[in-house]
């Protein structure tokens, strides 16, 4: 179990007690297995603004938002969950797939923990079953010596498993899944057993357009999985707000503790959101892209980075230096060139805009550098 | 008196209605419709008429002002149109049907004449939507309105109408509701028992009707029913002045009425609400067989899509729908399900997924309908022409070498002419030698070719333009020699004069030669615009060339020789303005640019024309110290083509622009033009390399940058055929060995390079 020491506490645990309140009278009927009802996995993932519910114990509890974003795409995959069919979480790097996928999971098994995460490496084993072959050579196949993968406990469990990245895996594995989904049960042949998922069972895979991607699964997986897109945020407000309450979330697991000034967090979503497009808010003029994914998550990383330099070597509030530097890091990750990409739009697109920030950006940009 | 409010094109209002008049048999049924409209309700009803239908509202010649563009108003109705239902129920019945509007004169008085129904603002739909907790005015209304099962429509309705007048109420509106209550107090007056009327309007109105009536015209009528006496203001009727409309009927289509949301009275998907409609108000029906329709679609198409995806899909929207406390899966639904469930997250299902909610349908009207004669003549000759007609674009092929595919064609560039929205020509393979400068809408083009490619699509607004235009003449040739002979008053240019003259033969309007004629010769004397008169020339010739082919026999050759010698005297003045033509800032080189190209064309081509007096003028052009570079480059590679420049004359012409003592950027813009034309012959001459790689050697580093831009436009286009004429005649001039040339100047082969390249030569361009 994760306590205050570890560095990240899991959705269930860091919001124990708003889902403890949403489970406390839930007037609607439960899909079988699910700890809570559609409406209330929606309103866990929405917030319920100024609405509170109580717990057992009467405190009254708000819910705050995790998803910041359309609705409806939510409500689709819920009720994909809720289905036959497993639910695939599709975008561009940095939309916040696994964040809905752990979530999502929390609010409907009450974990999210039951993750098998997709590598080129992944095997079939680690996707249904492994031995303990010290236990296997000495008595061989037993209950005792199998090592059951996270998608078997959440089949045994009635719970919803997570495949994080699963496009990264070789297609045989991936088809590993296809009789999970469709037959809903796992053979375990050397024990001649077969193990039954229990209601409640679900998948929620995420898979990232830049990878190999969903060309590349075979068209039997891809009927077996309802496909949500979840959208590059459209909105310089929206995604600022999701930036900032996003880094100080993270600031607070990291113990951090600096100033985070609103205007720095607009110009680095700006930048990002400029060079994620390739031209600026005011379509003016051309910015090149990095070969990087200039993600909403990524500028969230950005921030945290920064607002630790800012209270380990700075004043203790993120400004132009702490922004310029933590923005090279993560702009020049994958090739040189893409530094050019940023020295270019310090030059054409910072260095003409009036205001105080974009001049002190483009003077701690061009020291960095 | 009955008022049932009523939203137009709603399934569930029309399903109610009928129910309502089966049960009261009214004996008057007032029908929100323009008053004027009423002696039309038996053509909306005779069995030949086939919704969707629109009532059209024109202005007569009589009544438009000097120089107003014509006007007009539709009043769509489909099949689930509650007022279309009220006349048919209420025909069944035997009540009398009236329209009861203001006249439909007054919609066209008005700023947008073509907007009927209730007239909220769509910010005021999408404030009554967010009150009620959604995003969407049309999701709203078809969860709370359309899928209201047992529910009271009327009281849901009224409740809506009196949400809409909250936001506003604008003079137009009380005008109208002025109008229907004193129709409303016309009736009562003439005996009509005030239980038996049943009054069927829009929503914001139905308010305004159950308020006291004012005293009606004959003030000897007995007791007036007041349903609900309120405090509200009386309504004063506002006698804004208006002029009589015609009215006729004509047929309509589901995509035309996809397209008027906005304002209330829309419908965003025609097709899947006829299948509500058909299917009694299920939702789930209408949606589950959206939901098959698709992936029948979507599986013809190639896509692997299947029955179990289908019926997957159906699931997941009754589940959707019961997560948004709906009672059944909408449109909405139906969206976001097939892209889950069917797009496997790579392509887009909407764009299968809206034309089958939208539907193709177009409706027919009933022959006893009076129709304007242009309408007449139209809808005569496509069907006697076996034209398609359907409201999607579908691709025709006519044959000029029959007689058909003439009148066909004639048929359709009338129709152009006079603006009427129903073909468009598409660009066909020239047939034979062309101007080498003519795009697909020079219609000198059209002229020399033996088949046409066009595009037709029939929309309501076909038959509207058709209505509104028959102002202007009876029949489609007469329109089309008006406006002809307007743009031929209106002619300042040459040019436009000949491109008229063009269109009169392509039209094949014998009739207006003379005229054309006479404004050609008119406009040609004063004109002094050199691409204006070498346009025309470009035109005149073609019809020299080609106008035969086009016109009816007999009537051409008195005006062939007329047409001879316009165009050499165009030609004659346009070749005269040389070189003085050519001295242009650089904005200009363009237009300069095809004019030389076209002279150069026609004078080469037709032998009536002294192809020496233009080599004169271009030789003075080349030569000419004030001449653009680019065109002194144009002039010199024009005449070296057509042999009227020897190679050491053309040497010379280099030597003045490239030397050292020549500015390096008029150098580069010379090279531009020089290079333009003919590039393999020059490119293989030792001479001229060699002048080019003396001018590139000269060019001082610092100023190579301004004139990089201007090389590489020259430079860019070069075949690779023509790069290795280039090469092999630079490999020989340095007394290399060819191949050894090529590896060296070779360009780079992988794709990195090319890309490091492109991008340094990026940024040097993006600097200047």
């Amino acid at each position: 179990l994760a306590d205050s020491t570890s560095i990240r506490q899991p959705a269930e645990e860091r919001y124990a007690l708003e889902l403890e309140a949403l489970r406390h009278q839930d007037p609607h009927s439960c899909p079988p297995g699910w700890l809570l009802s559609p409406k209330r996995v929606e309103v866990f993932m929405m917030g319920s603004g100024k609405e509170t519910f109580a717990t057992p114990g009467g405190q009254a509890v708000a819910i705050r938002p995790k998803y910041l974003g359309d609705r409806r795409l939510i409500q689709v995959a819920i009720a994909t969950l809720a289905s036959e069919r497993a639910l695939l979480l599709v975008g561009e790097p940095g939309t916040a797939k696994s964040w809905v996928s752990e979530h999502l999971a929390a609010a409907i098994s009450g974990t999210s923990r039951l993750i098998v995460q997709g590598t080129a490496g992944t095997t079939e084993d680690q996707v249904k079953y492994a031995w303990n072959y010290a236990l296997l050579l000495a008595e061989g196949p037993s209950e005792r010596a199998l090592v059951p993968s996270p998608l078997l406990h959440a089949m045994r469990q009635g719970r919803i498993a997570r495949f994080e990245e699963m496009t990264r895996c070789a297609s045989e594995v991936q088809d590993t899944l296809l009789s999970v989904l469709s037959e809903k049960e796992i053979a375990i042949s050397e024990l001649g057993q077969v193990v039954p998922a229990r209601h409640g069972f679900n998948l929620i895979a995420t898979a990232n357009t830049r990878d190999r991607g969903i060309n590349d699964m075979s068209s039997a997986l891809k009927r077996r999985f309802n496909f949500v897109t979840l959208p590059v945020v459209s909105d310089l407000e929206q995604e600022m707000t999701i930036v900032e309450t996003r880094t100080r979330e993270l600031m607070a697991d990291y113990q951090v503790q600096a100033e985070l000034p609103p205007d720095w967090t607009r110009l680095l979503v700006t930048v990002f959101r400029e060079m994620r497009a390739g031209l600026t808010l005011d379509s003016q003029t051309k910015v090149k892209s990095p070969s990087t994914a200039m993600s909403t998550a990524e500028a969230i990383s950005v921030l945290l980075n920064g607002s630790l330099l800012a209270q380990h070597f700075g004043k203790g509030q993120v400004g132009p230096d702490e922004v310029a530097r933590s923005l090279l890091g993560a702009v020049a990750k994958e090739d040189a060139r893409d530094v050019t990409c940023l020295e270019e739009y310090l030059e054409n697109v910072a260095r003409p805009r009036k205001g105080g920030e974009w001049q002190a950006f483009y003077r701690a940009g061009k020291d960095v550098l | 008196v009955i008022v049932f409010p009523v939203r137009h094109h709603s399934p569930a209002g029309a399903r109610w209605l009928a129910t309502l008049i089966h049960e009261l048999r009214p004996h008057l049924i007032l029908i929100e419709g323009p008053s004027d409209a009423t002696p039309l309700i038996p053509h909306l009803l005779a069995t030949d008429t086939r919704p969707p239908v629109a009532i059209l509202a024109y202005l007569s010649a009589e009544a438009l002002a000097e120089g107003e563009e014509p006007r007009s108003s539709a009043w769509p109705l489909c099949d689930y149109s509650p007022e279309y239902v009220a006349m048919r129920v209420g025909h069944q019945v035997g009540a009398e049907l009236r329209f009861f509007d203001l006249p439909a004169g007054a919609f066209l008085e008005q700023v947008e004449p073509s907007r009927p129904g209730h007239d909220a603002s769509p910010d005021v739909w999408r404030a009554i939507a967010q009150r009620f907790g959604f995003e969407d005015y049309e999701e709203f209304w078809e969860c709370r309105f359309e899928m209201i099962g047992d529910g009271d429509l009327a009281e849901a309705m009224l409740e809506l109408g009196r949400l809409v007048r909250e936001f506003g109420v604008d003079d137009h509106d009380l005008a109208r509701e002025s109008w229907m209550r004193a129709e409303l107090a016309r009736a009562l007056a003439e005996g009509y028992d005030a239980t038996q009327i049943l009054i069927v309007c829009g929503a914001a109105h139905a308010p305004a009707l159950e308020m006291p009536l004012p005293d009606p015209p004959t003030s000897q009528s007995p007791n007036l029913p007041i349903s609900q006496p309120t405090n509200l203001p009386t309504f004063q009727f506002s006698n804004a002045p208006f002029r009589p409309a015609h009215l006729t009927v004509i047929p309509y289509s589901y995509p035309r009425l996809s397209e008027q949301l906005g304002y209330g009275a829309g419908n965003r998907a025609p097709a899947y609400y006829q299948v509500v409609w058909q299917r009694g108000g299920d939702f789930g029906q209408a949606s589950q067989q959206a939901l098959i329709r698709t992936g029948e679609v979507l599986h013809q198409a190639g896509y692997a899509v299947s029955l179990a995806d289908a019926i997957e899909a159906n699931r997941l929207a009754h589940s959707l729908a019961l997560l948004r406390d709906k009672p059944a899966p909408g449109l909405s639904e139906v969206r976001e399900v097939a892209q889950a469930c069917y797009g496997r997250g790579v392509f887009d299902v909407d764009r299968v997924l809206w034309p089958l909610l939208i539907g193709e349908a177009v409706g027919s009207v009933s022959v006893q309908v009076a129709r304007t004669a242009l309408q007449q003549e139209f809808h005569d000759t496509v069907a006697r022409l076996g034209l398609p007609f359907s409201d999607a674009p579908r691709e025709h092929r006519l044959y000029l070498t029959e007689a058909a595919g003439v009148e066909a064609s004639v048929f359709l560039h009338r129709l152009v002419a006079v603006e009427i929205p129903f073909g468009q020509v598409q660009a066909v393979q020239m047939v034979g030698p062309g101007p080498s400068t003519a795009d697909a809408s020079d219609p000198a083009r059209w002229l020399g070719q033996l088949r046409e490619k066009w595009i037709l699509q029939w929309t309501p607004l076909t038959d509207i333009r058709l209505a509104e235009s028959s102002v202007q003449g009876d029949s489609l040739a007469e329109v089309c020699a008006r406006r002809f002979r307007h743009r031929l008053s209106e002619a300042q240019r040459v040019a436009d004069a000949a491109d008229v003259l063009l269109h009169i033969v392509l039209t094949r309007l014998e009739p207006l030669y003379p005229d054309g004629l006479a404004a050609c010769e008119r406009t040609s004397s004063a004109d002094e615009d050199l691409p204006s008169l070498a346009r025309a020339a470009h035109a005149l010739y073609s019809l020299v060339k080609y106008g035969s082919s086009r016109a009816a026999h007999g009537s051409q050759s008195m005006a062939l020789e007329a047409i001879e010698r316009l165009l050499s005297k165009v030609y004659v003045r346009a070749s005269m303005l040389l070189p003085a033509a050519a001295a242009v800032a650089d904005e200009a080189v363009h237009p300069t640019r095809d004019a030389l190209l076209m002279l150069h064309d026609v004078a080469r081509q037709s032998s009536l024309l002294d192809g020496a007096l233009l080599a004169g003028r271009l030789r003075l052009t080349a030569q000419g110290a004030g001449s653009h570079p680019t065109l002194s480059g144009l002039s010199g590679t024009l005449l070296f083509m057509s042999g009227d420049l020897s190679e050491p004359d053309l040497t010379t012409l280099l030597s003045q622009w490239l030397s050292g003592g020549a500015k390096p950027l008029a150098g580069a813009q010379f090279l531009e033009g020089l290079l333009a034309l003919n590039r393999a012959v020059l490119l293989r001459n030792q001479a001229i390399v060699g002048w080019l790689d003396g001018y590139l050697q000269t060019v001082p580093g610092e100023r190579f940058v301004a004139v990089l831009p201007v090389l590489r436009r020259a430079f860019a286009d070069l075949a690779p055929a023509e790069m290795d004429y280039l090469l092999g005649t630079l490999a020989r001039l340095l007394g290399l060995e060819p191949d050894r040339a090529g590896a060296a100047v070779q360009p780079p082969v992988t794709a990195d390079e090319l890309a490091a390249i492109d991008e340094e030569l990026d940024g040097l361009l993006d600097k200047l």
